[in-house]
């Protein structure tokens, strides 16, 4: 898909409802784009909602389950053969659309929105290529959002290594027990990573990082790594 | 250009938009000038996710706060501050933006628009 058609796709899906969405996927299967194709843009369409729109830690929860749901449809369509595939992508960007329409139904709530990642880009940039990963899993352990999303643009910005990155964003994620909506999130993430060929695979990566330093988890501190150091570790540190 | 409209009709259709829109605006700021704190409240009932008739209504809220802080009476905003407040936390985001800080953010962002515009700096959609 070409960058208009993922700006299309990505509006309908954020701003748009029902009809909007399925028309901007019978639009590419006109223009004959595949199955799989439609599929990777729409998981990256759904991390411009969470990059730029959502803020508010509660409410990750419905979009987060359309992601898991649209990285449940993507594996199905990648990995079995059925001429059923076609409705494939319809499905999951019509849930994706409707959870965050659903968010939408709540007016936004000033007192949680975030300060932009561009206000932190540049001391982002100031940090050093060899400690922005250990920044990084700081930032999200601590759930400085901002500071976390800055970090990753510039580091996506300045190299081209991402296996580490990956495996620093999901290390930082478990650190927060109790909650396996945190792990499925991982899954979900590095998979349609790993797959993605859209221009924009980058921000999976971002909406990864996004949603772990910013998710409300059911469990809100370290309860059993607590646990651990009471009994076994006095020393013990989180990272 | 394969658009089937000329160029030129198509900014004039633009340019008509936005005089109706300019012209609305200013009915709206002529009601929320006058508008007591009862009849805020009224219409911000209605932006309960209970309420709400859908998500595009809903997401004109913020649209709708930006002119209450540009327009309305300071005192009246207390009152319906209070009220909603009273409401309990399903009513904060509604409360919240109706926090004088929140009103300071808002006008110190209207106040940044462009000089040649005749509207301030609002959101429109």
């Amino acid at each position: 898909m070409n960058e208009r058609e993922l700006d299309r796709l990505s509006d309908a899906m954020l701003w748009g409802g029902p009809y909007e969405v399925n028309d901007q996927v019978i639009a590419l299967y006109r223009g004959g784009r595949g199955i799989l194709d439609i599929a990777d843009g729409i998981a990256v369409g759904y991390q411009r909602y969470l990059m730029d729109v959502l803020d508010h830690p509660k409410y990750f929860n419905h979009p987060m389950h359309a992601f898991d749901y649209l990285n449940v449809v993507n594996t199905w369509v990648r990995n079995y053969d059925s001429p059923h595939q076609v409705k494939g992508p319809f499905m999951a960007v019509r849930f994706v659309n409707d959870a965050i329409r659903s968010n939408a139904m709540s007016p936004r709530d000033p007192q949680y929105a975030l300060p932009s990642r561009l206000e932190f880009r540049a001391w982002a940039d100031d940090v050093a290529l060899d400690r922005a990963l250990p920044e990084l899993l700081e930032r999200i352990v601590a759930q400085d959002a901002p500071r976390a999303c800055a970090l990753v643009d510039s580091y996506l910005d300045r190299t081209a290594e991402r296996q580490q990155l990956m495996e620093t964003i999901t290390y930082a994620a478990c650190h927060f027990q109790n909650d396996p909506h945190v792990m499925r999130n991982c899954t979900s993430s590095i998979e349609e990573f790993t797959h993605n060929q859209t221009s924009r695979r980058d921000d999976i990566l971002r909406g990864y990082v996004k949603h772990q330093a910013r998710y409300v988890k059911r469990a809100e501190d370290h309860a059993a790594f607590n646990l651990y150091a009471k009994y076994f570790d006095a020393d013990a540190v989180t990272r | 250009m394969s658009a089937a409209i000329p160029l030129r009709e198509v900014w004039e259709l633009r340019n008509a938009a936005a005089e109706t829109l300019v012209r609305s605006e200013a009915q709206v700021r002529q009601s929320l000038e006058s508008a007591s704190a009862d009849e805020i409240l009224a219409m911000l009932d209605s932006f309960s996710s209970a309420r709400s008739p859908g998500p595009e209504w809903t997401r004109s809220f913020e649209a709708l706060a930006e002119r209450l802080w540009a327009w309305c009476d300071a005192s009246t905003l207390v009152q319906v501050e209070q009220a909603v407040r009273a409401r309990g936390a399903a009513w904060s985001p509604v409360a919240n933006a109706l926090d004088p800080r929140h009103g300071e953010k808002i006008r110190a962002q209207l106040r940044g628009g462009f000089a040649t515009a005749r509207l301030p700096l609002f959101t429109i959609g």
